[in-house]
């Protein structure tokens, strides 16, 4: 999906996979300056976020304020012999400091910037 | 606000945990407006008679680590030193634009959110020197930001690389700024600890 000015990327966990830590975070940092917002299937190492949010700070300027980061967790029912039961599966949104980002308890997620840019999933 | 009886008789269990230990610290450690300094500022005044740090409603008034030392604890004939450090209120994006709308002039908001970044890295940092991380919520706000997973993920490392001596203690406590009652996210998340 494409926003003027904003795009939301999906990023499988196998793209990262293959990656280093570093070429993960810049990675990241590449989509968040041309305005990305990232979804990511996976929630990354305690290590790697906290690398992203330090690398962030310390990029700090009146056009870079940080990014902002947050967890989504999505329940899935299972089907088959395990049929009735359910799964959870957590995702990591990444986007731009000046992202609002807004996860309902009812399990909606949306990404808001401010002016008129705004998008939602 | 949680009165100081109680945070005694909290330090009073935790000296179990240190019945080799002579001295320990203790960091208050969390969001932006959480009210670790105003927390940091009753105990110091109990001890001292003055506040540890200044308290503001504009966020990031705390912008370095402040320590208060030879806060003694006696129980049960064992001793405890602690030193307590007020932190500045993590966050993952400062926007100065925020500092200027609440009447801060546009410079001294560029030069208050710089010292606020500086502090935040610091403070992460610092938590690998301390024993006891003490973190304040905002219990009206879902514990699953951003400022959660930094901190659980720097708890999370130290742990491993001081397992004997890293004790974390989650503490939600609803914000002093808000009279909004906890959300269902942290009701859940206070009854998984």
């Amino acid at each position: 999906m494409t926003i003027p000015g904003y795009s939301i990327d999906f990023i499988p966990a196998s793209r990262l996979n293959s990656l280093s830590d570093n070429e993960i975070v810049d990675f990241v940092f590449e989509r968040i300056d041309n305005e990305h917002v990232l979804i990511l299937e996976s929630p990354l190492t305690p290590q790697l976020r906290l690398e992203l949010t330090t690398r962030g700070l310390l990029r700090f300027s009146a056009d870079f304020i940080g990014i902002k980061m947050q967890f989504i967790t999505i329940r899935t029912e299972i089907s088959g012999i395990f049929r009735g039961k359910s799964k959870d599966s957590t995702l990591l949104v990444i986007a731009p400091g000046n992202a609002e980002i807004d996860h309902s308890e009812d399990g909606d997620v949306s990404v808001k910037f401010p002016v008129s840019e705004s998008v939602e999933a | 606000m949680i009165k100081t009886a109680k945070w005694l008789l909290m330090l009073s269990t935790f000296s179990r945990f240190f019945s080799k230990t002579k001295q320990a610290s203790v960091c208050l450690i969390g969001e932006v407006n959480t009210g670790k300094s105003t927390l940091a500022n009753r105990i110091s005044n109990d001890f001292t008679g003055s506040d540890m740090s200044a308290v503001s409603t504009i966020a990031h008034e705390t912008r370095d680590i402040v320590k208060l030392e030879h806060v003694n604890f006696n129980s049960e004939g064992k001793k405890l030193d602690l030193t307590l450090v007020d932190t500045p209120g993590i966050a993952t994006a400062i926007d100065y634009k925020e500092f200027v709308g609440q009447g801060i002039p546009e410079d001294q908001a560029m030069q208050r959110a710089k010292e606020a970044t500086a502090g935040i890295i610091k403070a992460i940092k610092f938590l690998e020197e301390v024993d006891i991380a003490v973190v304040m919520m905002d219990a009206t706000k879902t514990p699953f930001d951003q400022v959660s997973l930094t901190l659980m993920g720097t708890l999370e490392m130290n742990k491993k690389k001081k397992s004997l001596w890293l004790t974390r203690l989650i503490f939600p406590v609803q914000s002093l700024n808000s009279s909004r009652a906890p959300s269902r996210s942290t009701k859940s998340f206070r009854s998984q600890l």
